[in-house]
């Protein structure tokens, strides 16, 4: 019996010491020892081509596939800006890509707009002069208009003294039927939404919209149906806004701000307009993952992609449709050819430790708006931008991105990039 | 007397006690042998390519593996300087288990586990943090910053109630009060934002994220003539609040170990070391960098052709530069030094060439004063006098965001007089008059930039502002 006693004895202080050490154990253990940012290849086959091989650490900041020639072959013109200009990459038939530059000696190149600036029937060029890649609240931003001649671009600078410029898009935003520009001086600490109008002669006055630094992208379209351009800006710095300006006509502009977070560190990326549901208005498509205000990104619960449903009279639903980790920006085209938008998504910070995690990705669209995520690539990483357009004349649109490698690791490294669409798969 | 199946499980029963007692024990081993025999430190994968950054990571790790407390921070640390949470994480639960009483550690787990997105468990530890005894030595208590990391998380959770309560637990911190005022205009309170802003600009009055939200909150109540006055002062405020303290923790972390050592040591080496010296220090960040592909090679390069030029070597400048760019290596950094070994090897067309090219792709005080010389030497005096003109409204730009309008209107005042058609000029020497409450004299300056260019919007603005 005392034996009996003392086992039963030791049976439980023993059981208590264990219990006791393995509820340590598990409160110091890691809950998340990795981060899951691969999916499955879904039904269309992408055959990935390099426009040639990276030199150096490429910084692509913008891709965009346009017709410059009107000619029916579009290229790829892609801001560099390491090399401080804007440049051309055309693709013939047996695959190999010719590189041109069509503008040089630009500071810092974020994004480069075409329009006809000047009514003389050609596709003018405005850049928006960053100047510094790094943070910064010099006032380093130009808008540069670069005129399209016989021979070339010549340059004119249509504002300066101003902070780092991340986006200009071209409407006719007062009616008088020339080209205005919307502005996003994206700063640092400091910044602002503009608009140019423009004067006649290449005399462009600017007119501040909003005031707050972390204007990304400024797209125009008619959101209120009304018949007149109007704009939208993401604003990614200390706020996390989506802000639009009503036109109300003769230049007149209502502020409205369409929808925040408190979630200062969502990061807003970018903002595209498109009609995603094809009802007849313009959608707003917002890519979150930037957390480069950090030392080291990593992937966050809310990064991905947002979808705001124009519902009319200035109503914006938000539909959260993707997690993707470090989503930096997005494009809309049917990639799947079943007449329905579908979205591809890019990573500037998905966690590169595992190289299986995907850096691009496409949004499927059941037609409904219900969508689900597959895997286009995990290779070349740190993606910034992209744009879809037909580039092998196959009438599919294809997926062209670029990489800013600004972070390590120093490794799958990339320039401007194309995934040639080859339809659904058998 | 006992039953026969009462007496068999009495038998039975210590046969069965033992067997518990020898699965405990084989818990307790699984659960301790691993504290006895830790797994040694993890390297992660992504540094794995740099020789320096593994050498140095593996001693601090082998440290580690035979230490305690001490050496386990000093991983974590290294590692959360390399943007490495994760394994950072693994190196402070390690501290916190050598020392559960050490505040730094547990932020330190605390804040690996918040940058990767857990943010409710992040919160435990910073909870947890608030329970502990400040750390001697340490001259900034971690206390605010983790009841300020608890609000910040709930606003990544979008739980703006949970978040107010936690920053109105902060009194006094700054960055908290910041996040309460926020909270309270965006929740339709904008009275009680402003009280709080008010004490915020009586503590900080040129702190750009106070008159930032001054200006909301102004236009929130109906009041756009403060709320102007207080984008105006946004300008020259420089003071940022810590709402962000991330690059400033991780900040020092960064230099502790691989070539970002060194470079540091570099740096600092260059006040003072001789050029022989330098020459040395150098050729170890290149040895350490090897053939790879990293900024810090056009870094190093940038230091090289700096160095050879200190020495009056400019073909070892250049030779330095173009092997750069032959590896993809391009920007302003290299191609101003290269202007600047054409002008010892006294090439001085090909200098002031691209010293233009330069002016186009990032213009600077000291680029727009060399501009002036060669424009000096070669007859132009309009054109030097163009330059200088630059030259002053970029250095009385610089001087007024250190919120020193009076020491920048001499510099915006010397650029108009050195080139009169220089609009921006006009327009700072106005915006500095109006800071110094020269209202009419402000006007008239703001008057002479719109005759030159009619289309500047602030100009008008700032005009507007006056009027009224």
């Amino acid at each position: 019996m005392r034996l009996l006693g003392l086992l039963t004895t030791a049976v439980i202080v023993l059981g208590i010491v264990v219990a006791g050490l393995v509820g340590r154990l598990f409160e110091n253990a890691p809950s998340h020892v990795s981060y899951d940012g691969r999916y499955l290849s879904g039904p269309v086959l992408f055959r990935q081509a390099e426009s040639g091989r990276p030199r150096g650490l490429p910084q692509i900041t913008h891709v965009q596939v346009l017709d410059l020639d009107d000619v029916g072959k579009p290229a790829v013109v892609a801001c560099d800006t390491r090399g401080n200009r804007v440049i051309r990459l055309d693709r013939d038939a047996d695959g190999a890509w010719t590189e041109s530059v069509l503008i040089d000696d630009v500071g810092v190149p974020a994004h480069a707009t075409f329009a006809d600036v000047d009514a003389d029937g050609d596709l003018d060029c405005l850049v928006a002069v960053l100047g510094d890649i790094y943070p910064s609240d010099d006032a380093v931003g130009r808008v540069e208009l670069f005129r399209r001649g016989p021979t070339g671009y010549s340059r004119e600078v249509l504002l300066e003294d101003v902070r780092r410029v991340a986006d200009i898009q071209a409407a006719d935003l007062d009616a008088d039927g020339d080209t205005d520009l919307a502005v996003a001086v994206f700063g640092y600490s400091r910044g602002e939404i503009l608009w140019l109008e423009n004067q006649g002669d290449g005399r462009f006055a600017d007119h501040r919209l909003h005031s707050a630094a972390g204007g990304i992208h400024v797209p125009t379209a008619d959101f209120d149906g009304d018949g007149d351009p109007d704009i939208a800006a993401i604003i990614s710095q200390d706020d996390e806004e989506l802000w639009a300006f009503e036109n109300l006509g003769g230049g007149k502009f209502e502020p409205r701000m369409l929808w925040r977070t408190p979630n200062f560190d969502l990061g807003s990326a970018g903002l595209v307009a498109a009609d995603l549901d094809r009802d007849g208005d313009t959608d707003l498509i917002l890519p979150t993952g930037d957390n480069l205000e950090d030392f080291a990104a990593y992937p966050q619960p809310y990064h991905g992609c947002r979808w705001f449903e124009n519902q009319g009279d200035w109503t914006f639903t938000e539909h959260q449709i993707a997690a993707f980790g470090g989503t930096y920006a997005a494009a809309v085209a049917d990639l799947d050819s079943d007449e329905d938008n579908d979205i591809v998504l890019v990573s500037m910070a998905n966690d590169w430790s595992d190289p299986a995690n995907a850096s691009v990705v496409w949004l499927e669209n059941d037609g409904q708006q219900q969508f689900t995520t597959w895997q286009v690539a995990s290779t070349p990483i740190h993606l910034v931008t992209v744009a879809t357009g037909d580039i092998d004349g196959d009438d599919r649109p294809d997926i062209v991105a670029g990489s800013l490698n600004l972070r390590p690791p120093y490794e799958r490294l990339g320039g401007v990039t194309a995934w040639l669409n080859r339809g659904r798969k058998p | 007397m006992a039953q026969p199946g009462a007496e068999a499980v009495r038998k039975l029963l210590p046969t069965v006690l033992a067997g518990v007692i020898a699965g405990e024990v084989i818990a307790l081993g699984y659960v301790l042998l691993p504290q006895l025999s830790p797994a040694p430190a993890v390297i992660p994968a992504t540094v794995r390519a740099d020789p320096l950054l593994t050498q140095e990571l593996g001693e601090l790790a082998e440290a580690a593996n035979t230490g305690g407390h001490p050496e386990w921070m000093a991983f974590g640390d290294a590692l959360l300087g390399q943007g490495a949470y994760l394994q950072a994480e693994s190196a402070y639960r390690r501290a916190v288990g050598f020392a559960p009483d050490d505040i730094e550690a547990r932020f330190a787990l605390a804040f690996c586990i918040d940058r990767t997105g857990r943010m409710e468990e992040s919160n435990e530890h910073y909870r947890a943090c608030l329970e502990l005894p400040e750390s001697p030595g340490v001259q900034r208590s971690k206390k605010p910053f983790a009841r300020y990391a608890i609000g910040r998380n709930l606003l990544r959770l979008e739980d703006e109630a949970a978040a107010e309560a936690a920053f109105r637990q902060n009194p006094g911190f700054p960055p908290a009060e910041y996040q309460l005022a926020r909270i309270l205009l965006f929740s339709g309170r904008p009275r009680e934002a402003e009280v709080i802003v008010r004490r915020g600009l009586e503590s900080l009055p040129l702190s750009l994220e106070w008159h930032r939200l001054q200006a909301r909150v102004l236009e929130a109540l109906g009041r756009p003539a403060e709320a102007a006055a207080a984008r105006e002062m946004e300008e020259r405020s420089a003071h940022l609040l810590e709402v962000n303290f991330n690059v400033d923790y991780i900040g020092p972390l960064t230099e502790k170990v691989g070539i970002n050592r060194l470079l540091a040591e570099y740096e600092a080496a260059r006040q003072t070391a001789d050029a022989a010296d330098l020459d040395q220090r150098l050729r170890q960040i290149e040895a350490a960098i090897g053939d790879r592909l990293i900024p810090e090679r056009f870094l190093a390069t940038q230091l090289r052709a700096e160095l050879a030029l200190t020495m009056a070597e400019p073909e070892a400048a250049l030779k330095a530069i173009e092997a750069a760019e032959q590896r993809g290596g391009a920007g302003p950094q290299l191609l101003q030094l290269k202007a600047a070994a054409w002008e010892q090897l006294g090439r001085l067309d090909e200098a002031t060439k691209l010293r233009e090219r330069l002016a186009a792709i990032s213009p600077s005080p000291e680029l727009h004063r060399l501009l002036a010389e060669a424009r000096a030497a070669a007859g132009d005096a309009a054109g030097q006098r163009q330059f200088l003109a630059r030259r002053e409204r970029l250095e009385g730009i610089a001087i007024y965001r250190r919120n020193d309008p009076a020491g920048a209107l001499s510099h915006f005042e010397e650029a108009t007089r050195l080139d009169p058609a220089d609009a921006a000029s006009w327009y700072h020497q106005g915006e500095m008059l109006f800071h110094l409450d020269r209202a009419a004299d402000a006007a008239e300056a703001l008057r002479r930039a719109l005759a030159i260019n009619p289309g500047d919007g602030r100009s008008q603005r700032l005009l507007a502002i006056i009027a009224e």
